[in-house]
């Protein structure tokens, strides 16, 4: 996994991704420090996130790769 | 040389999960007569009293041992049917009869109760602690005011397994089609705290089998769409919308279990529909019974996986499983003490698994068993 901050909020998330769709993201603590969180269902990935994941892709910081089965 | 996996068993844990437990509908216990309830490994009487509330005790009486989900509901209290000692919702021996004073030690264990939507939850804490506020289990929206139809039940004994196997199926992407007759489209887990949820959207195997394009969404024939949810180690909310055509219905499905032994659980079902509006309330009743009839099918295959698996506990994963180790370290939270629940149980943990070669692969075979069927036939 490798780290990602979300441009918005700041925290950092544990991310790894094994295909475009496929992504795995782990919290440090619970949500509470989104500021999106209020709104949003219990299952929904933050909007601000995704596209700090996106941008994490596109600039190269994270890798798209199989993961170790 | 090429090593071979080897699967570790393990071994169920020998105490039982923390946390709210359903143990049937309201309706089927609220009626005068104290019910005995076999799970966490010992016997338990429900009864409600005579002001309404509904108590449950350890079964056993702590007197010679008489069994009072044998006996008789007598005021608020339950009497045993050995030697008529008189038992109250709140654990004391209230009165003996033919004694002049109740011994001051004659207490027995008490269980923590919850009435919601017409369901009662027993409380189980292994260290012996009350409910924290914040862990209590959901109301479902517009139930008290009868906009759902009235709760269908089912229960299913299953011995050889230890619940952890049902909580597997949160994750367990592909035996939706395997299993279920379902084909699933999009799949995401998201554990935080105490809670677990499945989001899941797909459509059937019939509408896959037409060859009609089943992108997300897009399915013009026939879509499942779930959010199901974990309150807890044994409660599992799912809120369904089945769309045929134009016409979508909206229910909620429970599947929730208490165990018996560490070896053996009660696993139950049972589903609200919300009513249709322009039917009557049989009509919309007699929908909820077909679907639950069909969910209960559904869980049958389950069982019949159970009965003959192994426990595992190092599954071989492939790309398109869920996160089952992840779901498995959520689950262990509610198998340690408080003070030992560690922060990697109840960190937020998001998983999105990418269903495009398993739909791929899907659709087409169903496809070619539906024109092999047709070439057979003609
Ligand atoms: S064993 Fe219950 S009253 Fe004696
Ligand atoms: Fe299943």
């Amino acid at each position: 996994m490798q780290p990602v901050d979300c441009a918005r909020c700041g925290t950092r998330v544990q991310v790894s991704k094994n295909s475009a769709v496929q992504t795995s993201i782990q919290w440090e603590f619970d949500s509470s420090s989104c500021p999106l969180r209020a709104e949003l269902a219990l299952g929904d990935t933050c909007p601000a996130l995704s596209d700090s994941i996106r941008d994490a892709v596109l600039g190269g910081q994270l890798e798209v790769a199989s993961s170790d089965l | 040389m090429t090593e071979v996996r080897t699967i570790e068993a393990g071994a169920p844990p020998e105490r039982f999960a923390r946390g709210w437990h359903c143990v049937g509908l309201v309706r089927d216990l609220a009626d005068g007569k104290p019910h005995s309830v076999e799970a966490f490994g010992t016997k338990l009487v429900v009864w409600q009293g005579e002001s309404g509330s509904l108590n449950v005790l350890d079964a056993y009486c702590r007197h010679m041992g008489g069994d009072l989900s044998q006996g008789t509901v007598q005021g608020e209290n339950v009497a045993c049917p050995f030697h008529s000692w008189r038992w109250g919702g709140d654990g004391k021996c209230q009165q003996i009869p033919y004694a002049r004073r109740v011994p001051p030690r004659a207490r027995t264990r008490g269980w923590p109760t919850l009435v919601r939507d017409g369901q009662l939850f027993v409380w189980n804490d292994p260290e012996g602690n009350p409910p924290p506020e914040d862990v209590t289990i959901p109301e479902i929206p517009g139930y008290a005011d009868g906009e759902w139809t009235e709760w269908t039940w089912n229960n299913v004994l299953v011995e050889g397994s230890h619940c952890r196997e049902i909580i597997d199926n949160m994750v367990d992407m592909a035996h939706f089609y395997y299993i279920h007759k379902g084909l699933p489209t999009y799949f995401k887990n998201v554990f935080e705290g105490h809670v677990c949820t499945q989001y899941y959207a797909g459509t059937s195997q019939e509408h896959a089998a037409t060859g009609a394009l089943i992108e997300i969404g897009q399915y013009e024939g026939q879509s499942t769409k779930s959010d199901a949810t974990y309150w807890g180690p044994s409660y599992l909310v799912d809120k369904l919308w089945d769309t045929y055509g134009d016409m979508t219905i909206e229910s909620v499905l429970i599947t929730c279990h208490y165990p018996i032994t560490s070896n053996s659980f009660m696993l139950q079902y049972g589903m609200v529909v919300k009513k249709i509006a322009g039917l009557d309330d049989e009509t919309n009743a007699k929908i909820a019974k077909k679907m639950t009839r069909l969910i209960g099918e559904g869980f049958l295959e389950d069982v019949k996986i159970w009965r003959n698996k192994t426990r595992i506990d190092n599954p071989l994963l492939c790309e398109e499983d869920g996160p089952v180790y992840q779901l498995r370290r959520w689950y262990e939270q509610f198998y340690v003490d408080v003070a030992d629940i560690q922060p990697e149980m109840v960190q937020r943990f998001e998983f999105e698994i990418d269903t495009t070669k398993a739909v791929d692969f899907w659709q087409q075979e169903l496809v070619e068993q539906a024109a092999a069927k047709v070439g057979a036939e003609a």
